[in-house]
């Protein structure tokens, strides 16, 4: 069986946090990207690796006003914006 | 060795520890000269272990083949943006007059050892009044001869080594001009090759922007007719060897603290020393008197503020060695357009 891949914030990235979100900054790979206060606040929760599904969950769980297809849709581009530039780290689910 | 004023490494590894808190992304290492401290290679390990990248400054005298093998242990190549090799003549007789005694075939080595690893090495030539006669060879030398893609220039000002050497070093407005003359051909003729962010090749650049500007009719640009010269107090600051933050290296009489004893967000945030510079770029070029019946202060940002303090004591006035009415005054003293 196939586990889900799950997501964690890259241990080598330094996060500069700032008044409306953070500046995310891989040294490895010397490639950055500036997340809003929400994107800080999934880069926290992925201290510790998660699926996806996880967190969704934790978007829906946390804001009131988003429904699963938007927390989802947030979570792909979340994911898919972090990726490429391995700021995010991801391990096969098996 | 470290000389005695010199931060102790546990000073630095605290540092360090206080950059990465603050998700600083790069440090600069230079000198005097980085290689003779023996723990180069724990401070280097400990800007990378705090998720920042480094470049080093040196002469290059003493980087052996061990410093190439020392550099390629765990992450040290991967963070390592360059390494700039000071050279200052094509030949021992020009280059040692302004470096170390002996130094220039201990340089050669060292920059060609770099090369020769496929490490990122870029060569500064600092323009001074031993080499200006020189430019043409050492473009030669390292261009044609060594094959390096670029290497950039400066000029020796009255800070930094200047200091050191003494005022020997500097040179005369009319070596300026021919300084600036030969280096803008040579770029020419080397397709771009040579860089400058200041001294006589981007006096030329400069100038040859604004001559292009005028004859298109344009007499403002965004971002200048201020004293607006200096960027880099809003993204970097100096610390120097004996731990004083400063906004500059080449500001250091402009105290900012002292690492490990003050906090460096605070200082970086809130100290008048960097804010002062900073805040130079809301001086009107129009409110200065040297400047007040200027036609071009809408496309000039006054200079460099550590050359201005540097010849003046003070930061609120415009450097007279970059500005274009003098140019333009002086022009048929140049040998040709630049």
């Amino acid at each position: 069986m196939n586990l889900p891949k799950r997501y964690q914030a890259n241990p080598v990235v330094s996060c500069g946090i700032e008044e409306d979100g953070a500046v995310l900054y891989n040294p490895d790979t010397d490639k950055t990207s500036v997340v809003n206060l929400t994107g800080l606040e999934l880069w926290l929760f992925l201290s510790t690796s998660r699926t996806a599904d996880e967190i969704i969950a934790y978007l829906v769980g946390n804001y009131r006003d988003v429904s699963i297809e938007q927390a989802s849709a947030d979570t792909k581009l979340f994911i898919e914006s972090l990726a490429p530039d391995f700021l995010l780290e991801i391990f096969d689910g098996n | 060795m470290v000389s005695l004023s010199d931060l102790p490494t546990d000073r630095w590894l605290i540092f360090f520890a206080e950059l990465g808190e603050l998700a600083v992304q790069r440090v600069t290492l230079s000198g005097g000269e980085v290689f003779t401290r023996p723990d180069l290679f724990e401070l280097i390990d400990a800007i990378i272990e705090n998720r920042m990248r480094y470049s080093l400054l040196t002469n290059g005298t003493l980087i052996t083949e061990k410093t190439i093998v020392a550099l390629s242990i765990s992450k040290r190549r991967l963070r390592l943006d360059s390494i700039q090799v000071s050279i200052d003549g094509s030949n021992a007789d020009v280059h040692n007059k302004s470096r170390p005694p002996n130094s220039f075939g201990r340089a050669m080595r060292g920059l060609l050892l770099l090369r020769d690893a496929g490490i990122p090495v870029t060569v500064r030539v600092t323009v001074n009044h031993h080499n200006v006669h020189d430019l043409e060879n050492i473009a030669k030398l390292l261009l044609d001869d060594l094959g390096l893609p670029g290497f950039s220039t400066n000029e020796a000002e009255q800070m930094g080594t200047a200091r050191c050497t003494g005022q020997d070093v500097l040179i005369t407005e009319e070596e300026r001009r021919l300084a600036s003359s030969t280096l803008a051909k040579l770029n020419r003729r080397y397709d771009n090759r040579i860089s400058a962010t200041a001294g006589p090749l981007a006096l030329a650049n400069h100038f040859a922007d604004l001559d292009d500007r005028l004859a298109r009719g344009e007499i403002q640009m965004s971002g200048r007719g201020t004293l607006s010269s200096c960027g880099g107090v809003f993204s970097k600051m100096a610390v120097l060897h004996d731990g004083t933050m400063v906004p500059c290296n080449l500001l250091p009489s402009m105290i900012m603290g002292k690492i490990g004893i003050d906090p460096l967000q605070k200082a970086w945030l809130h100290h008048s020393a960097i804010n002062s510079v900073r805040n130079l770029t809301g001086i009107p070029l129009s409110s200065l008197a040297n400047c007040r019946e200027c036609a071009y202060t809408g496309l000039c940002a006054g200079g460099c503020p550590a050359a201005v303090m540097a010849k003046f004591g003070k930061l609120d006035a415009a450097d007279p060695d970059v500005c274009y009415r003098l140019y333009r005054q002086h022009r048929e003293k140049y040998h040709d357009r630049l």
